[in-house]
């Protein structure tokens, strides 16, 4: 007679596990087990100790090497010393490091934003192959809220969570399986989501219709893509574009109809140049604005400022801006407002 | 000069050039160093050296040069998109499915604007998705809750409500078969194959309402919606308790009972109209959707 092992799932050999069996013969009073290579037959741990119980714990310090397939055989010894029958077919098992399984949200994080891509990251030691793996949102009470269904592309492993609310709590939990059956779990991760409430004005508009009993969906996407004279385009560290050599028209995707404000910081404009230009559909009427240097006899010295010029069937319209010191290496805001049927241009300098 | 002032030309002189309004459609910058441009069509009147970081219906305009050029409120453009998808997300769903497609060949074509008449009640997941190079860029998601006070028959193109003196019933089929051997206490209950399908009937009283009420006649509205009943195409039905169908008609419409009302500025009869319904698709699934004929998405 011989002990029946259960089967003994993938486990890190530097962790040890837990193999149990059924015996159904005399009292236990020791276990014996016998671990062999699967490949070559090779016996590379064989041990016995005292115990009652139908289990045996493979130690840390087994000598087994993740990676490999073993084979495992049980025998039990009873009050007298006589040990029970070697099993024919010992139960095969894996070695395999602890895989490395983490989603991008941390426990206790705060996501900033009502939709947040998460993702799933996977590797393993020994190439061990992720079979599948799932991720769930729950509430703070625990009921599953959304899942990603079965992910199967290791590659890919993203979920898209949509629709958190503001000021809430969340669990999030990703569960998986490799190919020889190591079971993943990160367990619940506990989060909060604190944005700033949505405005009214959204890119994707969605409007109940109910005396129709319909969604009316509208986009509200504006894509504009300014378009480069020169396309090496030389870009500032820390946002913003050198145009000191170069042109950039934003046209495709772009209008203003009527009264409009223009906002631009803009640093190094080039003396008595046109640093911008607007037109209309026609180009009959456009707006120039140059940048000028200069000592004046209300400008305490030398400084610069920005003029305006709104043409129209011959006529143009001319406005200054206030002074501001040289604008070498600094920087300004400049506006330029449309009200009514007039300009005006103001200048901000940026200390 | 005149007293002091220009007498045209400037703003504050005595006859100032006006410039009409006009639709800027380009703007183009040079000769300096930009760090971020905005243009908005609200007139700004607090100079602050603010420019706000979200968009408003306002804003046309709103360039970071972050290493693009990009100035919209997005971080594409038609030259590098080659289509948008409307993908949908039910709370049965446990993924976005594709509802609308569009290749982008001006930039006008990112503007969508139409009406989902296939939802269900309850809240409701849209995505509006870029395609690039083949694979999805960013989902753009917005959350709405469906909610709707009758029924509603829907077919590709058309939605009649279901509105008046509604009854119906429902069977769940799951056509399982009891046979009783001899000496056994127990019938022995068969099962075979997985069926699991609903039909039912559907009374109402179809009458056009508020704006049609003037341009057809009882008679004409219910014709009309029995030619659509009996077209043999499927047809979705949908009911504020979170009911979502996609159903054939079968049998016969029958008009069950009539009442005459003799209202002296125009008489009419009441109808009450009845058809027998079975289900014959999957109506969450955008795939049996195209295939049925509901949608023209083939990109699921």
């Amino acid at each position: 007679m011989y002990a029946i092992i259960h089967s003994i799932a993938p486990f890190d050999s530097a962790q040890g596990t837990v193999i149990h069996f059924t015996w159904s013969g005399n009292q236990i009073y020791g276990v014996r087990c016998l671990i062999k290579q699967n490949e070559t037959g090779e016996a590379v741990f064989d041990s016995t100790a005292p115990s009652m119980k139908q289990s045996f714990t493979v130690p840390v310090n087994s000598g087994l090497v993740n990676g490999c397939c073993y084979v495992a055989y049980i025998t039990v010894l009873d009050v007298d010393g006589n040990e029970s029958d070697l099993q024919n077919i010992g139960t095969p098992f894996y070695c395999f490091s602890t895989p490395s399984f983490a989603l991008s949200i941390k426990a206790e994080d705060v996501i900033r934003s009502s939709t947040y891509n998460v993702t799933l990251s996977y590797s393993q030691a020994e190439l061990e192959e992720l079979d599948t793996a799932q991720i769930t949102i729950y509430t703070y009470q625990k009921t599953e809220l959304q899942t990603s269904g079965q992910l199967c592309d290791a590659a890919d492993l993203t979920f898209l969570a949509t629709g958190l609310e503001n000021a809430k709590d969340y669990y999030i939990r990703a569960t998986g399986t490799t190919l020889h059956g190591i079971l993943l779990d990160t367990g619940y991760l506990h989060f909060t989501v604190a944005y700033v409430q949505n405005r009214a004005f959204s890119t994707l508009e969605t409007n109940n219709r109910a005396h129709i009993g319909a969604i009316e969906v509208r986009s509200n996407i504006v894509s504009t893509e300014g378009k480069a004279d020169n396309p090496d385009i030389l870009y500032l560290e820390g946002g913003g574009v050198d145009l000191t050599e170069n042109r950039v028209e934003f046209d495709a995707g772009f209008q203003a109809k009527g009264d409009f404000s223009g906002v631009f910081r803009v640093r190094n404009p080039t003396v008595n140049a046109e640093i911008i230009t607007v037109r209309d559909e026609t180009g009959g009427l456009q707006l120039h604005v140059f940048y000028r240097e200069g000592s004046y006899s209300d400008s305490s010295g030398k400084r610069g400022f920005f003029e305006l010029q709104a043409s129209f069937l011959g006529m143009t319209h001319v406005r200054l801006s206030s002074y501001v010191p040289v604008l070498t290496d600094r920087e300004a805001v400049l506006y330029i407002v449309r009200s009514g049927l007039l300009f005006d241009i103001y200048v901000l300098e940026v200390t | 000069m005149f007293t002091g002032g220009c007498f045209a030309g400037d703003m504050l002189c005595y006859a100032p050039t006006l410039i009409p309004a006009f639709t800027l459609e380009a703007l183009s910058v040079q000769k300096a160093q930009f760090l971020e441009l905005f243009v908005t069509e609200s007139v700004i009147t607090d100079y602050d050296g603010i420019i706000p970081d979200y968009w408003t219906f306002e804003t046309r305009l709103h360039a970071r040069f972050r290493n693009d050029l990009y100035a919209g409120n997005v971080d594409f453009a038609e030259s590098t998109v080659e289509a948008i998808k409307i993908k949908k997300r039910t709370q049965r769903d446990t993924q976005f499915q594709t509802i609308f497609e569009r290749q982008i060949l001006t930039n006008e074509d990112f503007a969508i604007e139409f009406l989902d008449y296939f939802e269900p009640v309850g809240d409701i997941e849209y995505a509006y998705v870029p395609v690039i190079s083949g694979g999805e860029g960013d989902y753009i998601v917005n959350r709405v809750h469906s909610d709707f006070r009758s029924y509603f028959c829907v077919e590709k193109g058309i939605s009649y409500p279901l509105l008046l003196d509604v009854s119906t019933s429902e069977t769940f089929h799951y056509d399982a078969a009891s046979i009783k051997p001899i000496n056994r206490k127990y019938p022995i209950t068969i099962s075979n194959g997985c069926t699991g399908y609903r039909s039912g009937s559907m009374e109402c009283t179809f009458l056009p309402l508020c704006d049609e009420e003037k341009t057809i006649t009882p008679f004409e509205y219910r014709s009309r919606i029995y030619e659509m009943l009996t077209n043999g195409k499927p047809k979705l039905l949908k009911g504020f308790n979170g009911e979502l169908y996609m159903v054939n008609i079968e049998g016969n419409i029958e008009d069950s009972s009539r009442e005459n009302v003799l209202k002296p500025s125009r008489p009419f009869t009441l109808v009450k109209s009845s058809f027998q319904w079975v289900e014959c698709g999957n109506a969450y699934d955008a795939k049996e959707l195209y295939y049925n004929g509901f949608t023209d998405v083939k990109a699921f």
